[in-house]
């Protein structure tokens, strides 16, 4: 009996000594989870934190883009997540809202480079004026124009359209030199990247597509006359003919194939056209524009990912170390920066990024003054393949129908935000 | 007396047998059909997001339907193309029971062909099609434009039509073996000598056809209808590979619609509610079908 007592008890007290091992004995793993499109960088700075982190360690797993929505937020509400995620900052508003991440608003009030922080990021941080992320990696729409083309058609590639009129008459001189060259380039049936190229032509020229937060979020694609306006552009753009037929299906798969060929003038996309077109096609001069609105002006849609605990996660402490070492001054510059990745940190894009030359203090400038899209419904009603942002653009733009695409797309827009 | 306790006992223990015998199959219809109808009609009364707590909301979910113009475009497509395809399907399986029902040479060998595709999944047909038709690498455009036909690549999915019209095509080279299938069995099983018996009469062949074997096979026909109705009006894959549902939404199916409000838009609800509504839709059209093919000598 006493034998048998006095096993009961040896266990009783090893238990906690087992349990505590685990983490004494060893670092600390931490899970980061990642959309596969953010590899080409991520790994050199989980290297870096790694190297220079002996009680931590992370270990990142990227999860296919497309599915990155449904496999975290599955894998957290089965108590499965990781204990890091980078997400797009679209998506943040939706996981905070449904209570998949960490409120780490103490910690994020005692930053002191809090004003430091991409603005826009920042603000898709937030939900109910909580913080549940922080900018991770930026990203910037700018315009992307072929400098050779320009020449060949006799403008002036110094000078570059800053307005959508003098885009057209760039577009349209392009086109004349034939041989299969077009002035103008989008992808017609991706959400995704006409939010990220098309929203900014429609800030820039004052209008917008989404109003209030939350349950009193209203769109406003009907009340915005430059959304019409915006959709008439490109519907000329298209009828004449300056732009490659391929736009009406390009799901943004192949989006970046016709300006890479050095086939298409001008096209829109953001930071990581910088290192792909360099690198890989090095004939290929180019330079970058803001993008204008109808008569001047110009905005930009500030992309990019957050970084967030999830709720589930048993290291928060050693999650938010990894997190406030990502946004620090030196990581965003030394493996930010320097991978031409575009910093979250406003010190560092117009500091050491900008002066790795003019296309990079373009976008950077864009960065910091662009904006991007905020609502827990952001898949439903822009980056859904037939969602109504998407639909709104293929009826006006391919089919004609401007003015009830528009109405259509208000109302759908409405009718999925009341469903909630 | 006796005996009649005796036989109500027997009645008694062979409705137990009978019972017994049935249990299986009602054990896997509550397990797997009347659970989960249920419990999509709990969630079509809920405001259910994929993560965080479901909200009771009544019937909002219902009638948000009637606000939502893309379920009446997807559902107005879907019962278009059910309509295209129906009789097509229905003609060409019927031709080819004709051709291949006699035990003669060579029949076994283009019943096998016909059928192949059938086994084949609805996703992996589709990305075939995918390749056959895609402009740059697949051999139907170059054929087409090495023939002279069209002078580029036609690029079917540029067009609401050459979608549609893709689709059309992968399914009916899918299915049509399955519909062959099927009336073919009923041909065989419609006696010779009814047929002996028409031509003595005097039947012509399309005579014979019209009056002696189609109201014979009036059963299969109602099945190959009420198959290939619900599964059209139930066409989800072909239309998610082939299309994505473009352009512009023109192509987008009703079950593609749910799936997406369920499974992109993450509201659970509201797609549980537009499927309790396309369940009863499906089910009054059977209904109807059924009705209408009935055996009336019955």
């Amino acid at each position: 009996m006493k034998t048998w007592a006095a096993a009961v008890l040896a266990l009783l007290v090893a238990l906690p000594l087992v349990a505590c091992g685990r983490t004494e004995s060893g670092p600390t793993t931490l899970a980061l989870w990642a959309r596969s499109d953010e590899s080409a960088f991520l790994q050199s700075v989980v290297d870096a934190f790694n190297r220079t982190h002996t009680g931590i360690k992370v270990r990142m797993t990227l999860i296919p883009t497309g599915n990155f929505v449904q496999k975290f937020g599955l894998a957290v509400a089965g108590d499965a997540g990781p204990d890091l995620a980078s997400i797009d900052l679209v998506y943040v508003p939706f996981f905070a809202s449904a209570g998949v991440l960490r409120d780490i608003t103490p910690q994020v009030r005692r930053l002191s480079y809090l004003d430091k922080l991409s603005p826009a990021h920042m603000r898709n941080a937030q939900y109910g004026s909580r913080f549940y992320a922080l900018p991770f990696s930026g990203d910037a729409s700018v315009l992307y124009y072929n400098v050779d083309l320009f020449r060949q058609a006799g403008l002036d590639p110094d000078r570059p359209p800053t307005t959508w009129s003098r885009i057209e008459n760039a577009a349209t001189a392009v086109k004349k030199l034939g041989g299969g060259r077009y002035g103008f380039y989008f992808s017609g049936a991706c959400g995704g990247c006409n939010v990220f190229t098309f929203a900014p032509l429609i800030w820039a020229s004052g209008g917008d597509i989404l109003r209030g937060t939350g349950t009193s979020q209203q769109p406003s694609v009907a009340a915005s006359p430059q959304v019409r306006q915006a959709l008439q552009f490109y519907r000329r753009l298209w009828t004449s003919g300056v732009v490659p037929p391929q736009a009406q299906t390009d799901n943004g798969a192949n989006q970046f194939t016709p300006f890479e060929t050095g086939k298409v003038a001008m096209f829109a996309t953001g930071a990581f056209g910088i290192s792909t077109f360099t690198h890989d096609f090095p004939n290929l001069h180019f330079k970058v524009t803001p993008l204008p609105g109808r008569d001047g002006g110009s905005s930009s849609f500030s992309g990019g990912d957050e970084i967030a605990i999830s709720r589930t996660s048993q290291h928060p402490d050693a999650a938010w170390t990894f997190i406030s070492w990502a946004t620090s001054m030196r990581a965003q510059d030394r493996y930010f920066g320097a991978a031409g990745v575009a910093p979250i940190r406003t010190d560092v894009a117009l500091g050491s990024y900008s002066a790795k030359g003019a296309t990079y203090a373009t976008l950077a400038k864009a960065l910091v003054s662009g904006r991007a899209v905020y609502s827990v419904q952001e898949n439903a009603l822009i980056n859904d393949s037939t969602g109504p942002w998407t639909t709104m653009i293929a009826d006006a733009v391919f089919g004609g129908d401007i003015d009830g695409a528009i109405s259509r797309a208000q109302k759908a827009m409405s009718n999925t935000i009341s469903r909630g | 007396m006796t005996l009649a306790l005796r036989t109500s006992t027997r009645s008694r223990r062979r409705g137990v047998v009978g019972f017994l015998y049935t249990l299986p199959a009602l054990v896997l219809v509550t397990v797997f059909f009347l659970v989960p109808l249920a419990l999509l009609i709990w969630m079509s009364l809920h405001r259910w997001p994929l993560l965080g707590k479901p909200i009771w909301v009544g019937l909002a979910n219902y009638l948000a339907i009637g606000g939502d113009g893309t379920f009446g475009q997807s559902l107005l497509f879907t019962a278009v193309y059910t309509v295209i395809i129906t009789p097509i399907l229905f003609l060409l399986g019927f031709g080819l029971a004709m051709l291949v029902k006699e035990q003669r040479r060579g029949a076994g060998v283009f019943r096998t062909v016909y059928f192949m595709p059938y086994v084949i999944g609805f996703a992996s047909s589709a990305y075939l099609w995918l390749w056959l038709i895609d402009p740059s690498v697949g051999p139907i455009d170059k054929l087409l434009t090495d023939l002279g036909i069209t002078g580029q690549p036609f690029g079917w999915t540029d067009t609401p039509t050459g979608a549609l019209f893709a689709v059309i095509m992968s399914v009916v080279w899918k299915v049509v073996g399955f519909t062959m299938l099927l009336l073919m069995s009923g041909m065989q099983s419609v006696p010779g000598d009814v047929q002996e018996a028409a031509k003595v009469d005097g039947a012509g062949r399309f005579a014979s056809l019209w009056h002696v074997m189609l109201p014979l096979l009036r059963r299969n026909i109602a099945l190959v209808l009420v198959f290939s109705v619900v599964g059209s009006m139930l066409a989800f894959e072909q239309f998610y590979i082939l299309t994505a549902g473009g352009p512009g939404n023109r192509t987008l199916t009703i079950v593609y619609w749910i799936y997406n409000s369920s499974f992109a838009n993450f509201q659970l609800g509201y797609g549980a509610a537009m499927s309790v509504v396309l369940l009863v839709m499906l089910m009054l059209i059977s209904g109807v079908q059924l009705y209408l093919l009935r055996d009336r000598s019955e």
